[in-house]
C-alpha cells in the first residue's frame, strides 16, 4: 500500500516537474530566444508595460533620442542583441470599405533575421534583406485576410501554392494578389495609404497562432504609412508639383465653381514642410548573454539610461508580454498547485497507512519495548522501514517517470490551440527532465518521507509494554 | 541487601469512574538467586506484581528497589535499559516478535545491547536455540510454530542476556511435561550456576516442586511468604 502510493506519487510528481520545467523551457526558448528577446526598452512615456498585446490597439509610444538609447543599452556588457522595432497596427480596407487591423513590426529585415534566426519560417516566398521594401505576411493575417475580404495574398512573382489553401478553396474562388493596401493608424495624424508588396509568407514555429497576428514589414513603409516622415533638407519640387499642391489645397474651390489659383498664387505656396518627428521605433527588443540575471540587467539598463537622461526604460519580457505572460505563468502555477497537491496527499496516506501499521503492531512494538528497546530504536526502526521502502517504490517511480518523459518527447505531442501552446511552453508538448528536475524530485521524496513518518512515529513511541501484554 | 524489595506497593486501575485495586500494600523482599514461585487465584494480582518488578508497569504508591535502583525515581528510558540489561521476560502468551525467525528473536536483545559481534551473538543464540531444543527450527517464523516451540524460543530469548533476574508468567503452562520438565531444569541450572533469580507465576505442581519459595498473593496481598 504505502510503496504503490510512494510509486504513483513520485511517478506523478516527476511528470509534473517535467512539465513544468518544459513550460518555463519552452516559454525562455519560444518567446525569449524567437520573438521578443530578454529585455524590452520602451518610451519612458508609455505608461502600459504590456506593449505587445496592449488592449483596443492603442499606440505605443515611440523612443525618442533612439540612437543615444540604443549606445546606452548596447554598452552593457551582458546586452548580445539590440533591436529597434516599430509595433503598430494599420488598416486593411475589404470592399465595402470595412477595417480590418493587421499589426506591423516594423524592422530592418537584416537586422531582425540576425536577432531571430529562428524566429520565423517562410511557407512561400523568399525573405527580402538589406534595405528593401517587403512584407512578410503572417500565415494567420493571411488566413484573416481570406476571411475578411476573400483575399488570398501570394509573394510577388510566386503563383498560389494550392496546398496551402484552406479546405474548400480554390485560386478561382478567390482574389489572388501579391500588394496590400495598407492605411496609416498612428497616434499622429498625418498617416498614409501605401501599397506593400509581400515577398514571403511566414509563420512562426512557436506561438504563432499568438505571434502570428503580428506580420513584418521594412520600417520604411512603416513609417510612411503611420506619419513618421524624416527631414529631406535638400528635397525640390518641381513646378507640376506644385501645381499639383495648389490644386489639392484649393481643391473644393476646384469641384464647388471656384477659379483655380492663378500661377502667382502657386508661386508663393511655400514648399511642404518634412518636420523632424519622433522616430517609429517604440521598442528596442534586448537579448542578454545571461539570462538567468534579467531582473539585473534591467535594473542595470535603467540606472545607465537614467544617469544620461535619456527618456527610456527597460522591462522585462514578461512585463511587455503582459497578460499573455500572466496566463502562461497561472498554468505554471496550476501545474505546481497540483504537484503539490498530489505532493500533501502523499503525505496524508502514507501517513495514515503508517499510522494504522504503528496501531496494527501494538503487539509486537510492545514486546520489543518489553525486552528493552528504547524509544528512539522504535523511532529508527519506522524511520528506516519507511525509508527503505521510498528508496525502493520512490526511486522506482522517479526511474519510471523518466522513461515516461522521453516517451512523451517522442511522441510529438502538437497542438495549435492558443492555451494550449502556452501551457505546452510552445507548439510541442515537450516535458523536460533535468538533473535538478531528478533532485526536486529526490527532495521532494525525502520530504514526503519525513513528514509522513513524524505521526506514526508519535504513535509508536507512546506505546509501552503494558500495551503488548494487556491486548493479549 | 535485597536484590528487589517491594514496599508498600499499591497499584490501581481505572475503569471508567471506577478505581480497581490490583494490588494493596505489597511488602516483599527477594534475593539475588532464589526460586521464586508466585502463586494465587485468577485476579490476585500475580501478573500485575510481576510486571511492577519487571519494569514494565507502575506502582501507584509505594516503593520498588531492583538490584539497587529505585524504580519509581527511574526516566522510562532508565526502566528500559534496566529491563534490557537486567531482566529476562517469559510471558504467558510467549509475546515473540511475528516479523523475525526463531534465532532473530532470540538475538534481538542481544542486538539491541549491541555489545558483541554478530557472529558471537548468533553463536550465543544458536546455543540457546539448542538448549531449547529448536535447532531444527531456527529459520522458522513464530507463526509456523506450536504453542511449546514458541514458548521455547520465549525461554531462550530471556535467558540469552544472563539477566540478573527472570520473570515468568505461567512459563510451562503450554509446554508438554517433558519440555517443561526440561526447561524448569536449564532453568535451576542457570539458577545455581550464574546465580540468577527465577520468579514465575505458575499453577502447576511440577513446577512448584522446583521453588524455593512460595509467595502467596489473595486481593491483590500477600497472603503468605
Amino acid at each position: 500500500m504505502i510503496g504503490s502510493i510512494l510509486f504513483i506519487g513520485t511517478l506523478i510528481m516527476t511528470i509534473g516537474n517535467a512539465v513544468i520545467s518544459g513550460l518555463d523551457t519552452g516559454l525562455a526558448l519560444h518567446f525569449r530566444q524567437q520573438l521578443c528577446g530578454d529585455i524590452v526598452v520602451i518610451s519612458s512615456d508609455q505608461i502600459k508595460e504590456n506593449v505587445f498585446f496592449i488592449p483596443m490597439g492603442e499606440a505605443v509610444e515611440s523612443i525618442n533620442q533612439l540612437d543615444e538609447v540604443l549606445r546606452v543599452v548596447t554598452q552593457n556588457n551582458n546586452v548580445r542583441v539590440a533591436l529597434p522595432v516599430a509595433k503598430g497596427i494599420v488598416f486593411v480596407l475589404n470592399e465595402d470599405g470595412e477595417p480590418y487591423f493587421q499589426m506591423l513590426l516594423g524592422v530592418r529585415f537584416n537586422d531582425y533575421y540576425r536577432a531571430f534566426p529562428d524566429g520565423i519560417s517562410v511557407v512561400e516566398g523568399h525573405l527580402p534583406t538589406g534595405n528593401t521594401r517587403g512584407l512578410l505576411l503572417s500565415t494567420k493575417s493571411r488566413d484573416e485576410l481570406l476571411t475578411f475580404s476573400n483575399t488570398w495574398p501570394v509573394p510577388k512573382g510566386e503563383t498560389v501554392v494550392t496546398a496551402n489553401l484552406p479546405a474548400g478553396i480554390t485560386p478561382n474562388t478567390v482574389t489572388i494578389k501579391s500588394e496590400i493596401i495598407f492605411m496609416g493608424y498612428s497616434d499622429r495624424d498625418t498617416s498614409l495609404d501605401i501599397i506593400s508588396t509581400v515577398n514571403a509568407i511566414i509563420s512562426y514555429p512557436a506561438f504563432n497562432q499568438l505571434w502570428g497576428y503580428f506580420s513584418i514589414i521594412d520600417i520604411d513603409s512603416y513609417n510612411e504609412c503611420n506619419g513618421y516622415y524624416q527631414p529631406v533638407p535638400s528635397a525640390k519640387i518641381s513646378a507640376k508639383d506644385r501645381e499639383l499642391l495648389a490644386n489639392y489645397t484649393h481643391l473644393d474651390d476646384i469641384l464647388f465653381g471656384g477659379t483655380p489659383p492663378s500661377h502667382d498664387a502657386i508661386a508663393d505656396i511655400p514648399p511642404p514642410q518634412t518636420e523632424r518627428v519622433k522616430s517609429g521605433y517604440n521598442l528596442i527588443l534586448v537579448k542578454i548573454d545571461t539570462p538567468d540575471a534579467i531582473e539585473s540587467v534591467v535594473h542595470e539598463i535603467n540606472h545607465d539610461l537614467s544617469s544620461h537622461n535619456l527618456p527610456a526604460r527597460a522591462i522585462t519580457w514578461k512585463a511587455a508580454l503582459g497578460q499573455v505572460a500572466q496566463m502562461a505563468f497561472l498554468m505554471r502555477a496550476v501545474l505546481f498547485g497540483f504537484v503539490t497537491i498530489v505532493f500533501l496527499v502523499a503525505i496524508i496516506v502514507i501517513t495514515n497507512t503508517l499510522s494504522l501499521a504503528a496501531m496494527e503492531r501494538v503487539s509486537e512494538i510492545g514486546m520489543m519495548r518489553a525486552i528493552g528497546a528504547q524509544r528512539r530504536f522504535v523511532s529508527l526502526m519506522f524511520v528506516a522501514e519507511t525509508s527503505f521502502l521510498s528508496i525502493i517504490f520512490g526511486g522506482l517511480g522517479i526511474g519510471v517517470g523518466v522513461i515516461s518523459i522521453g516517451g512523451l518527447q517522442h511522441m510529438t505531442i502538437r497542438t495549435s490551440n492558443r492555451l494550449v501552446e502556452l501551457f505546452f511552453g510552445g507548439p510541442v508538448f515537450r516535458p523536460m527532465i533535468t538533473a535538478t528536475d531528478i533532485g526536486l524530485g529526490l527532495l521532494q521524496l525525502g520530504v514526503v518521507t519525513v513528514v509522513a513518518v513524524i505521526y506514526p512515529i508519535y504513535i509508536a513511541r507512546r506505546i509501552s509494554p503494558n500495551d503488548a501484554i494487556s491486548r493479549d | 541487601m535485597a536484590l528487589i524489595h517491594l514496599s508498600g506497593v499499591t497499584k490501581d486501575y481505572q475503569l471508567g469512574e471506577t478505581i480497581v485495586p490490583a494490588l494493596r500494600g505489597i511488602d516483599v523482599s527477594i534475593h539475588k538467586g532464589e526460586f521464586l514461585s508466585i502463586i494465587g487465584p485468577s485476579g490476585s494480582g500475580k501478573t500485575t506484581l510481576l510486571n511492577i518488578i519487571g519494569c514494565i508497569d507502575t506502582a501507584s504508591d509505594g516503593t520498588v528497589i531492583i538490584a539497587g535502583n529505585n524504580v519509581t525515581r527511574l526516566s522510562d528510558s532508565e526502566r528500559t535499559s534496566l529491563r534490557l540489561y537486567k531482566i529476562g521476560f517469559i510471558f504467558q502468551t510467549f509475546n515473540l516478535i511475528p516479523v523475525l525467525d526463531v534465532i532473530e528473536n532470540i538475538e534481538f536483545p542481544l542486538l539491541l545491547m549491541n555489545r558483541e559481534s554478530r557472529d558471537a551473538i548468533r553463536r550465543r543464540a544458536m546455543d540457546l536455540a539448542a538448549a531449547v531444543g529448536l535447532h531444527s527450527h531456527i529459520h522458522h517464523r513464530p507463526a509456523e510454530l506450536s504453542g511449546g516451540q514458541r514458548q521455547r524460543v520465549a525461554i531462550a530469548r530471556a535467558l540469552v542476556t544472563n539477566p540478573d533476574i527472570i520473570l515468568a508468567d505461567e512459563p510451562t503452562a503450554n509446554l508438554d511435561s517433558q519440555t517443561g520438565a526440561t526447561i524448569l531444569e536449564l532453568m535451576k541450572h542457570l539458577n545455581t550456576t550464574e546465580k540468577t533469580t527465577f520468579i514465575f507465576s505458575t499453577h502447576d505442581p511440577e513446577v512448584l516442586q522446583y521453588a524455593q519459595r512460595i509467595i502467596k498473593i489473595k486481593d491483590g496481598k500477600v497472603h503468605d511468604s
